[in-house]
């Protein structure tokens, strides 16, 4: 339960981070740092594809 | 929780594609906001993975996976097209750094192509935005 109301308290905060990215423009900053740095782009969606499926193997497994 | 929390993603990614189609959006906007809107709908799936988990607690086993299986094979069919949006991703910052402006459309174009095959329950307002940068 804690886990999903962690997960439900991230996805609204990265709601809200949309919100305002979308009030305050997109970010130069943000985007100076994707243009120095291309590998880094995305690791975060790939983390967590990782996760969620570990989780499930998991869950699956009873661990 | 989970559908209010998707219906909100859902108006993120809608004012995010309304505020881009005012015109004032670079495609290194664009290639930022895809990239945010791919970790919204990914946050999303994890909610609906957790919600499962925690619907689907049973001391068979057999059970548990007949019970997760419809997610399990939604996140499974997320995997591929999210891996290839973050390649076409990484694609395009690294021809924008170079200043490629042709490699860098062609990049959004295979972004397009990758998040056309994510669920669209999580991932509905992507493609769109990523026309969006790829219209000529």
């Amino acid at each position: 339960v804690n886990g999903a109301i962690q997960a439900l308290i991230a996805a609204s905060q990265l709601i809200r981070e949309i919100a305002d990215m979308v009030r305050d423009g997109l970010s130069d900053e943000d985007i100076r740092v994707r243009l120095a740095d291309p590998s880094g782009v995305g690791q975060k969606l790939i983390d967590a594809a990782r996760s969620r499926k570990q989780k499930i193997k998991d869950f699956k497994e009873g661990a | 929780m989970v559908a209010t929390m998707l219906t909100l993603a859902k108006r993120a990614l809608l004012a995010l594609l309304l505020l881009l189609s005012f015109g004032c959006a670079t495609t290194d906007q664009i290639a930022l906001a895809t990239e945010r809107g791919l970790e919204a709908g990914s946050m999303a799936l994890d909610a609906a993975v957790d919600q499962e988990i925690i619907r689907c607690q049973s001391p068979d086993p057999a059970a548990r996976a007949r019970c997760i299986a419809p997610i399990e094979r939604v996140s499974d069919g997320a995997d591929a097209p999210l891996r290839a949006a973050v390649a076409a991703l990484r694609a395009y910052w690294t021809a924008a750094a170079a200043g490629d402006k042709g490699a860098a459309s062609r990049a959004l174009l295979a972004a397009k192509t990758a998040i056309a095959g994510l669920p669209p329950e999580y991932f509905g307002g992507l493609p769109a935005l990523v026309q969006k940068a790829v219209r000529p």
